[in-house]
């Protein structure tokens, strides 16, 4: 079989795995804190090595990786004393508990939080937001205000330290659901006085709309052409099975 | 089939949500005390296609980064927001409205407490201070048959002047608030009920302690912002339209990959 069919046929296929990827985006731009995925192609070769043998070699297209695109989304003001957006590259750090028990620790920069009976702060997906030693932050009764350090502090007295940070290498990120991102010990650094913290504003999703839709149109247009191409090799198959070898 | 298909459609569910909390909001633009509502979303699993640090040759090398293909959105909660609604001087004595934090704390007739901001208060038979609905305000104040006028400081005391210009304090209004007003469970009618989220009610005294003070002849009115209501409804709407274009576009996809093979 001629193997423009595979070429043509997985890049078809690949332009289907971008699409997830922008659904994906376009279906998160009202999400608080999200962080859209990029994707990135590359080709790989097979039968590299084999002419010998008379094979040609061929270029695949692959989805290669994804990257979260650090962009900042648009912060808006809520007024609500629980919502808090970081300026910066900033992250809060938040604990996660697998269903084994086992605790892990994420980031994220969604600010919208919430506590429960106990006064512990949790974030919209109730994972516990840890302190600047790693701890949960449990609030006493009272008006919550805090400052651009991240102190927050209940009827005036100081209770505890927001743990803000930074992450080195944004490449080596993995997305957990509830807007929060995993990532190596080693890749995480305190965050620098570059980040602050605001309250009762909200950081909204970093999708640009209008960017998704031209990504979108492209990506349609390039899997019919894709497809266009595929079809002719039919044809050609089509033409070769009908016309050669046909005697008189 | 392709995953953008239901991807797409969990935008477009979330989007409806916003749309109908966005309508309950500006139906409700006019009523005394509401808060309005916010739909909060969060992204869905990701599906692992290649996971970071997996060998990409033979010779042992790892790849920096994976492939995770997020499977859309879900609607997380629907918060309300606290902030002060504008105020509207009527002129009437039983009218109150609490400027800064507080909430009036009521009884409502099946024994349960209920919380409420919104003040347009009247007399019952027993000359009890009720609320529109008749529930009665707490602690309770008798309001005097024969009273000629009433007054309500800042800090809650209620005082009544009867004839012969006898001036005399016949209660105190307290008010209580909550750590996170924002988990208060609605009742309608602009009554709320404490959650887990929002922690249990701390009472005190108006005007004292960060507890806002009373305002007697107004009335508190929603919360609800009509031109950033509008922009909210936009933009709900926008992104369902796009959403809808991205199920257009993988069906698209779909049918072109049908009609390659004629």
């Amino acid at each position: 079989m001629n193997r423009g069919f595979y070429i043509s046929g997985v890049a078809g296929q690949m332009t289907g795995n971008k699409l997830d990827s922008i659904s994906h985006n376009l279906a998160n731009v009202n999400t608080v804190g999200f962080m859209r995925d990029r994707s990135a192609f590359s080709t790989v070769l097979a039968n590299v090595g084999a002419e010998s043998t008379g094979v040609k070699s061929a270029a695949y297209m692959t989805m290669d990786h994804q990257f979260i695109s650090p962009d900042k989304g648009l912060i808006r003001k809520t007024g609500n004393d629980f919502d808090f957006a970081l300026r910066g590259n900033g992250f809060f750090k938040v604990q996660m508990t697998d269903t084994q028990g086992k605790t892990s620790v994420g980031y994220t920069r969604a600010g919208d939080f919430h506590m429960d009976a106990q006064g512990t702060l949790l974030t919209e997906s109730n994972l516990p937001i840890l302190d600047n030693k790693g701890k949960k932050i449990t609030l006493p009764q009272g008006i919550l205000t805090a400052t651009r350090e991240g102190k927050l502090s209940i009827n005036q007295l100081e209770v505890a330290q927001v743990g803000l940070y930074q992450i080195k290498d944004m490449t080596q990120v993995q997305k957990a659901s509830g807007t929060v991102l995993e990532t190596d010990a080693k890749n995480v650094k305190v965050a620098d006085n570059s980040v602050t913290l605001e309250q009762g504003m909200l950081e909204g999703s970093n999708v640009n709309s209008v960017l998704m839709m031209v990504e979108m149109m492209q990506n349609s247009r390039s899997n019919q052409s894709m497809m266009k191409l595929l079809e002719q090799y039919n044809q050609q198959e089509g033409l070769l099975n009908d016309k050669v070898g046909r005697v008189g | 089939m392709m995953r953008s298909l239901w991807t797409a459609a969990t935008g477009m569910n979330a989007q409806t949500t916003n749309v109908d909390v966005i309508s309950n909001n500006l139906a409700n633009v006019n009523t005394a005390g509401f808060k309005r509502g916010r739909a909060n979303f969060q992204d869905l699993m990701y599906q692992q296609v290649k996971a970071p640090g997996s060998e990409s040759s033979a010779s042992g090398n790892q790849l920096p980064s994976g492939i995770q293909i997020g499977l859309g959105v879900e609607t997380s909660s629907v918060s309300h927001i606290f902030s002060t609604g504008s105020m509207k001087q009527t002129g009437n004595p039983m009218d109150l409205a609490i400027q800064g934090r507080g909430f009036f704390e009521i009884l409502m007739a099946n024994g349960e407490l209920a919380y409420t901001r919104s003040g347009s208060f009247g007399v019952d038979a027993q000359g009890q201070m009720v609320t529109a609905n008749g529930d009665v305000l707490q602690p309770t104040i008798n309001i005097p048959t024969d009273a000629i006028s009433i007054d309500i400081g800042a800090d809650g005391t209620v005082s009544a002047v009867q004839p012969g210009n006898v001036s005399s304090v016949i209660g105190q209004i307290t008010t209580v608030d909550f750590s996170n007003p924002g988990g208060l469970k609605l009742l309608g009618s602009s009554m709320f009920q404490p959650s887990n989220s929002s922690g249990q009610a701390i009472s005190g005294t108006a005007g004292n302690n960060g507890f806002g003070g009373l305002s007697q002849g107004t009335l508190e009115m929603s919360n609800v912002n009509i031109v950033e209501e509008m922009v909210n409804l936009i933009a709900a709407q926008r992104s369902y339209e796009m959403n809808s274009k991205a199920i257009q576009a993988a069906d698209q996809m779909l049918q072109t990959a049908n009609n390659v093979r004629r």
